[in-house]
C-alpha cells in the first residue's frame, strides 16, 4: 500500500524540483545576435565541468572555478554586474582548433548560475542568461 | 475536503505566484518608447521577458537576478532573510539575429530601472 503513496509524492515533487544535476544557459553572441546552450555540471558547488556549443556551431568543454568578486575583476577581461552578495566564478572552455572561451558568472551562495559575460580571443562578447 | 484543503496548501507553498511587471524601453537616439514585460517565475528571482519595439518587432527572452541589498538573519549571518534590492541582467532576441541586452536594478517589489544595449549599436533606457 505504501508504493502508491511514493508514486504520487514522486509524482508532484519530482515536477517541482526538477533535475538538480545540470544547469542550462542562453549563449548570446552579442555581435551577431546568433544563440546557444551552455551546460553547467553541478552548478550549486564551487567547481565543476561546463560543455556546450557556440553560436556557430563549435563544440565546447571547460571548468568554472569559483574566485571572489575581486579577482574575478582582475583576472578577466569582461565582467558582469557583482555585489558583495554575490558569488563569482570563471569559466574557460575549449572550443577546438585553439578557441578559448572565457566567462566570468554570477550566481547566489549555494545556489545555480543567474548571468555571465564571455569573451573569445577574437575579442567577440557573449552574454549568458541562465 | 480536509485531504484537498492541504493538497491546496502545498501546491501554493511550493509553486507560489508568478507576477508581471509591466514597463517600458526607450530608445536614446530617437526617444522612440516600446512595451516591455517581465515576467517572474514565484521565487522573484528569475523569469521571461518580452517586449514590442517602435517598429513592430516582436522579441523575447529571459531574465536572472543576483542579490544586491539584503537583510541577513542576526543569529546567523550567512543566511539572507530577504532581498531588498537585485541587480539583473535580461536579454531579449528579436527579428533576424536582433538581440537587446539590458543591465538592470529592481527593488524587492519588482519594479525597477536599467538600460539596455542591442548589437545593432542602439541604445535604450529600461523602465518597469
Amino acid at each position: 500500500m505504501i508504493a502508491p503513496k511514493v508514486l504520487l509524492w514522486t509524482g508532484f515533487i519530482f515536477p517541482l524540483v526538477g533535475c538538480m544535476g545540470t544547469q542550462a544557459g542562453h549563449l548570446y553572441n552579442m555581435k551577431t545576435g546568433q544563440t546557444s546552450t551552455i551546460q553547467m555540471e553541478s552548478p550549486e558547488y564551487s567547481n565543476g565541468k561546463v560543455k556546450g556549443t557556440l553560436p556557430d556551431g563549435a563544440s565546447c568543454d571547460g571548468q568554472f572555478s569559483e574566485v571572489s568578486t575581486e579577482n574575478a575583476r582582475k583576472i578577466t577581461t569582461v565582467t558582469p554586474m557583482l555585489t558583495e552578495n554575490s558569488v563569482a566564478s570563471v569559466a574557460v572552455l575549449n572550443c577546438g582548433s585553439g578557441r578559448v572561451l572565457r566567462c566570468t558568472l554570477a550566481r547566489r551562495q549555494w545556489r545555480e548560475f543567474s548571468y555571465g559575460e564571455c569573451q573569445d580571443q577574437q575579442g567577440v562578447e557573449y552574454s549568458l542568461v541562465f | 475536503m480536509l485531504r484537498l484543503s492541504m493538497l491546496l496548501c502545498a501546491i501554493t507553498t511550493f509553486v507560489g505566484c508568478a507576477v508581471d511587471h509591466q514597463g517600458y524601453l526607450l530608445k536614446t537616439e530617437t526617444g522612440q518608447q516600446s512595451r516591455v514585460v517581465f515576467h517572474d517565475k514565484p521565487n522573484r528571482n528569475h523569469g521571461t521577458v518580452e517586449a514590442v519595439l517602435a517598429n513592430g518587432e516582436q522579441c523575447q527572452g529571459q531574465f536572472n537576478t543576483i542579490p544586491d541589498q539584503v537583510t541577513r538573519n542576526w543569529e546567523n549571518y550567512d543566511d539572507i532573510e530577504a532581498e531588498e534590492s537585485q541587480l539583473g541582467v535580461a536579454v531579449l532576441q528579436c527579428a533576424d539575429h536582433h538581440v537587446v541586452k539590458c543591465d538592470f536594478s529592481r527593488a524587492q517589489q519588482g519594479n525597477g530601472s536599467g538600460r539596455c544595449l542591442d548589437n545593432q549599436g542602439q541604445k535604450y533606457t529600461l523602465n518597469f
